[in-house]
């Protein structure tokens, strides 16, 4: 597994360096994720990663998963996401449904789901209708719903695209069904394995959106001479840069461990919740050192750590928010 | 708007003439600065139809006397401005600051009298804007770094050089900066100069795309052999660095003021939506609250309190540092918290909190890093 997961972190790190970095700036720009980058994920087989293999896909766990989305999210945290909502959600969602047309479509980038996580007050009555303020990929070609109760696989949605802090190329927008064919529906308890691995997946592109800071923010406080020397020689701005490295090193024993416990089955609902609220949080922080070590120019659009900035606070609140986290912590407790 | 509770906003400090100020200013920023704020946020817009409101209003010369055109109030009654227009739209709070704070304050306390008729009072009376050009791209925390020069020659000097990341730089009419004399004497060598942004040489080179405070103008700027008369000098020659450290020991005042109305902007909205959203009984909600408006009172009081000694005419280089360090930190907390109440609906720019929460960055940065306010402190605690 190990030889697996280096070579799939060589190859996106390549794609990441070559076609991803130069050109993610433009992509949030425009609002949207280019097809060109998609067919790229799926020619290496990324939409397939977790999809079981009696369904056409490679049928990897999550230890390969969260190494593909740290090492994706080094470039855009967007593409990472859009990615790991495929793989999580949307691939169980198609799974459990048996919708093989839709499945292979999805490996071949063809077909991606758009959806949202616990929108309030989804009703089923004869059609399915309710309404939400931030959906993922709202230009998907279905949707799904994951409700608190139950999980609905649909075809359409009214969906106006929103401004949002971050993750501008993912086309999150507000929706609204109303009484719409339900495609396919489940109880939420039974896709729980799959909540967690987007909420663990979450946790994995935080990493990677950290690694990012701590190279940048370390190479820009060599570089940059204030009072005659090298910014880094300065207790203050090392105080940062040993939290964001902290942070880093935790977050990824963390995220390696839970992932490994999530593939043998071994692990407690709380790994999880104690995993997404940590790293989430501890990133958000340096992601906060990281533009203030870049000081004026880290406020500027020119650098990337503004936009690590904004990504780490989206996904503090993302999937399940920290703080209700930190309630099913204290439950289990 | 969001309502904001009297009992936050009271302190000892104000006379009934601070609250009927605080009132006056309130009543404009929600009227008329509450749609705007987004829209110029979105579309990256200098609000000038809102500048030439404060100006007619009178605010672009609040706490200078009425016989340079100001209106004549106190320190405090600006902070307060400052504060209420900020809780609002920082992006015009930040564009006030710097024109009162950075702008006209060291024409006013450094400037002679043929220079304050000159270029004082068209700045209060708020038919330009004023700027403060001090950081360059090779000095920011070092701003006694500077490299821009200033040679002199006959009634002249010539000022040449490059200013990075100045407010309003590039749409000011009036424009302090700082120039060296001589490298070799360090900060003993530097000047501060007025200068007219019609003078030849004046380039504007680029206003920076930013996370937040979309709406105000950071600049740089390029001046090519500026011939400016020598009665531009500002204060004595070579004693330049002391006039933008004491400009910068107000200024900060501002900085924490704005950094503490876009944290009670930030307390209001999450208020107003606990109580809509029935969240109000859940036990992190009410810390969350609790501790926001705690360290915000706090912060209030440092603030102002930094306000007065100023009024009294004392320096506050200890009390202004300590009030913008606390207030920007404690901003940063409550704009990123409240956002976690609200989920995933606070990520969306209808909503203000994400949008308080990229302005609010700035003031961790502007007028002084909090690395660079914590050593200000330390030294004037420990001596250097
Ligand atoms: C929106 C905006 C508006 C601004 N408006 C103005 C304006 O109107 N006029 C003006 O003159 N300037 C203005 N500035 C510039 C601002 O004051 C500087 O950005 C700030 O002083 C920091 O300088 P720098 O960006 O060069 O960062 P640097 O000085 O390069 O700092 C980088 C990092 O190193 C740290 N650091 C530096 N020295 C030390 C030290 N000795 N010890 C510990 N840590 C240290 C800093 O704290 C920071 O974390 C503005 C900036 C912005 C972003």
């Amino acid at each position: 597994m190990e030889s697996e997961i280096g070579l799939l972190r060589k190859n996106i790190s390549r794609l990441v360096s070559d076609e991803i970095k130069p050109e993610v700036k433009e992509w949030e720009k425009g609002g949207r994720l280019p097809s060109e980058i998609l067919a790229r994920l799926s020619e290496i087989g990324l939409f397939g990663l977790t999809i079981p293999e009696e369904h056409g896909g490679i049928g990897y766990g999550a230890e390969v998963l969260v190494a593909a989305l740290d090492e994706l999210a080094r470039g855009s945290a967007s593409l990472a996401l859009f990615l790991l909502f495929q793989n999580s959600l949307v691939g169980e969602m198609l799974t459990l449904a048996k919708e093989e047309d839709l499945i292979a479509a999805l490996i071949e980038g063809k077909s991606f789901g758009g959806g949202a996580i616990f929108p309030e007050g989804l009703k089923e009555e004869g059609g399915l209708s309710g309404e939400g303020s931030f959906l993922i990929n709202g230009a998907g070609d279905f949707f799904v719903l994951v409700g608190k109760e139950k999980s609905y696989l649909i075809d359409t949605i009214e969906s106006t695209p929103v401004a949002t802090l971050a993750f501008r190329d993912l086309q999150i927008s507000s929706f609204v069904v109303r009484d719409v064919p339900v495609r396919f529906s489940t109880s939420t308890d039974r896709i729980k394995d799959a909540i967690d691995l987007y909420l663990l997946g979450l946790s994995a592109i935080a990493l990677g959106i950290g690694r990012e800071i701590l190279s940048e923010a370390k190479t820009y406080a060599q570089n940059r001479k204030q009072f005659g020397r090298p910014i880094i020689e300065f207790w203050m701005v090392q105080d940062m840069l040993v939290e964001i490295a902290t942070t880093v090193k935790t977050s990824e024993l963390l995220v390696k461990e839970t992932a490994s416990r999530y593939d043998k089955k071994d692990y407690d609902p709380t790994d999880i919740a104690i995993t997404k609220s940590f790293v989430t949080n501890r990133i958000m922080t340096a992601a906060t050192h990281g533009v203030q070590i870049f000081g004026g120019y880290g406020y500027t659009t020119d650098y990337p750590m503004e936009r690590y900035f904004r990504e780490a606070k989206a996904l503090e609140v993302m999937g399940i928010v920290n703080e209700e986290l930190r309630s099913q912590i204290a439950q289990s407790l | 708007m969001k309502s904001s509770d009297p009992r936050l906003h009271n302190l000892s400090e104000f006379s009934p003439h601070h609250l009927r100020f605080r009132s006056e200013v309130r009543e404009f920023a929600e009227e008329e600065l509450f749609d705007s704020s987004f829209e110029i946020d979105r579309e990256e817009r200098f609000p000038e139809e809102k500048i030439r409101r404060l100006a007619q209003k009178g605010w672009l010369g609040i706490p200078f006397p009425e016989k340079y055109g100001g209106l004549g109030l106190d320190t405090i009654s600006y902070i307060i401005a400052v504060e209420e227009i900020g809780r609002v739209c920082a992006s015009t709070g930040i564009t006030l600051a710097a024109h009162i704070s950075l702008g006209c304050y060291p024409i006013y306390a450094h400037g002679t009298e043929d220079q304050k008729k000159k270029y004082l009072i068209p700045l209060l009376k708020g038919e330009q804007l004023g700027s403060f050009g001090l950081t360059e791209p090779n000095a920011g925390s070092d701003a006694g770094a500077t490299e821009t020069t200033a040679r002199k020659e006959g009634d002249f000097y010539i000022i040449t050089g490059t200013k990075r990341f100045i407010t309003s730089g590039s749409i000011a009419g009036t424009l302090v900066i700082t120039a060296t004399e001589d490298r070799s004497l360090g900060v003993h060598g530097i000047s501060a100069f007025i200068i007219d942004t019609k003078t030849e040489g004046f380039k504007p080179i680029k206003d920076e795309t930013k996370l937040g405070l979309r709406g105000s103008i950071t600049s740089e700027l390029s001046l090519e052999e500026c011939r400016i008369p020598k009665e531009n000098l500002l204060g004595r020659p070579r004693e330049g660095f002391k006039i933008f450290m004491e400009t910068l020991d107000g200024g900060r005042i501002s900085i924490g003021a704005l950094a503490l109305g876009i944290a009670q902007g930030a307390l209001d909205f999450l208020i107003d939506y606990v109580t809509k959203s029935n969240l109000k009984k859940r036990q992190w909600v009410q810390k969350t609250v609790a501790d926001l408006a705690t360290e915000i009172m706090a912060a209030r009081h440092l603030i102002y309190h930094a306000a007065k000694l100023k009024d009294e005419g004392k320096r506050v280089t200890l009390e202004g540092a300590a009030a913008k360090l606390f207030a920007s930190e404690v901003s940063m907390r409550a704009t990123r918290r409240a956002i976690q109440i609200t989920g995933c609906e606070g990520l969306v720019s209808r909503f203000p909190l994400e949008r308080f929460l990229r302005d609010t960055k700035l003031n961790e940065i502007g007028e002084g890093t909090s690395e660079i306010q914590r050593i200000v402190i330390a030294r004037q605690l420990l001596g250097r």
